[in-house]
């Protein structure tokens, strides 16, 4: 069970209407109930946001209220739950078939191997802001990826030593450029 | 889009500059649409005209639009007005198919359907045994290609650097890993994925609010709304332990599509 929270389904990503639907079946109070009606529904966009009267489906236009208190503020499905709609419990099985699944983050070799051939660098900017409505919001893998190299930076001595589950993927776009010369 | 025909378009009010944002051609064109359609959707609805040929206009004034330009027979009685919502008529505009002699019935799209529940979870109480699971490390020395997110390389962290001064608004880091026995050729450039995880304090609380069992070991099955959309067979892979994290991402994923997909084709 807890490898499935922590492996399996994303917490923090903005969820889809779908997810924000499913809350609100299971929603005891009434008023977070309504709350999450409406912001799964297109209804907000009539007052909002002009485009979407051309995409009405509400899961391509998304209302003002949707990508102002879920998109732009970066709320994901666990900040829903605990802190925002308390009251709605959905059952395993059915969060577990409408919840998006964590995705796995890519990054980009920054060296090359010609020199070492048996090591990756890698580099990335630790994820960290503020949303307009003031919410502290970090990068999950970034800074994860900050924690887990903490005595490197701080050269102090290595605790136990860290492993990352990794696999390759190919850009074929460099390959093609080299062997075709063009770069 | 070629910049000439676009330079002569009605749909392209300026001509000082040979490069066109959507905001400068799409967004004044886009303002006169929908009081357009609005309104010939109305003719089309009152005197039973089954179509409207016409040109694309800008002007909210001229009733005939692209939507016109397809033939669209609307029989819409007035008993479902739903279907002169300016919403509704979104949906034929550019490729819009004939419908002839057919009723349009499109329901206000203002809260999605609830989606379906495709997964039953079956709880085993501790220490059964459970059908060994097919997810492992994949074996060192494999081609790289065989590493996927099902089974990834565990590459040993060697290594971190800041790259950015300790007092800057961002921090940028450099991480060195190991990659020896995985048998991998790259390119620098070439991107390589990450599996992480969310935090275990947060995880425990979400565990916790919903009223689960952190330890509880369960396995998952098609439920019978599902129908047909996992195959049992395929089911038998994702047997889902404590040791067998990885596999419940792709199922999930899988799932998800599906109940996208089914969502998409409700409308």
């Amino acid at each position: 069970m807890r490898e499935a929270f922590l492996n399996g389904i994303d917490l923090f990503s903005p969820p889809k209407k779908a997810i924000l639907r499913l809350l609100a079946e299971y929603a005891s109070k009434p008023e977070e109930k309504e709350a999450l009606i409406n912001l799964c529904s297109a209804k907000g966009e009539r007052k909002g946001v002009e485009i979407s009267m051309l995409f009405p489906h509400p899961n391509i236009a998304g209302s003002k209220l949707y990508m102002d208190e879920i998109v732009e503020e970066h709320t994901g499905l666990a900040e829903l739950l605990l802190d925002r709609f308390p009251s709605s419990k959905p059952p395993f099985g059915h969060l577990l078939s409408v919840a998006a699944p964590l995705q796995p983050r890519y990054f980009s070799m920054a060296n090359s191997p010609l020199a070492h051939p048996n090591i990756i660098r890698f580099a990335f900017s630790v994820v960290r802001y503020t949303t307009a409505k003031g919410k502290h919001r970090e990068g999950l893998c970034t800074t994860w990826l900050e924690q887990l190299s903490q005595h490197f930076l701080n050269s102090s001595s290595p605790t136990t030593p860290v492993h990352l589950k990794i696999f390759f993927r190919p850009t074929r776009v460099t390959h093609i450029l080299l062997h075709t010369n063009l770069i | 889009m070629m910049p000439q025909g676009m330079a002569t378009s009605p749909l392209c009010n300026t001509t000082k500059t040979p490069f066109f944002s959507l905001e400068e051609v799409v967004e004044p064109w886009k303002k006169g649409l929908v009081p357009a359609v609005k309104a010939l959707l109305e003719k089309l609805t009152n005197h039973h005209a089954p179509e409207g040929e016409g040109e694309l206009k800008k002007q909210a004034a001229e009733p005939a639009v692209a939507a016109a330009t397809t033939p669209v027979s609307i029989t819409t009685p007035s008993t479902t007005p739903a279907a002169t919502t300016p919403s509704a008529t979104a949906g034929g505009d550019g490729g819009a198919k004939p419908a002839p002699k057919k009723k349009i019935v499109i329901k206000r799209q203002e809260t999605p359907d609830l989606p379906p529940c495709t997964l039953a979870v079956t709880f085993h109480p501790k220490g059964e045994t459970l059908p060994q699971s097919t997810t492992k490390e994949a074996d060192r020395g494999e081609d790289a290609s065989l590493f996927s997110q099902d089974r990834p390389f565990l590459s040993p962290l060697l290594g971190a650097r800041r790259l950015t001064a300790l007092d800057a608004d961002k921090t940028t880091l450099e991480l060195e890993i190991g990659t020896e026995g995985a048998n991998v050729a790259w390119l620098p450039g070439d991107a390589f994925a990450i599996i992480c995880h969310n935090p275990p304090d947060v995880v425990d609380k979400v565990i916790v609010h919903l009223g689960l069992e952190p330890e509880a070991v369960f396995t998952l099955s098609p439920s019978i709304e599902s129908g047909n959309v996992v195959s049992l067979s395929k089911l038998s892979r994702y047997q889902y332990s404590a040791q067998t994290s990885l596999f419940l991402t792709s199922f999930a994923a899988r799932t998800y599509q599906n109940s996208l997909h089914r969502e998409g084709s409700v409308s």
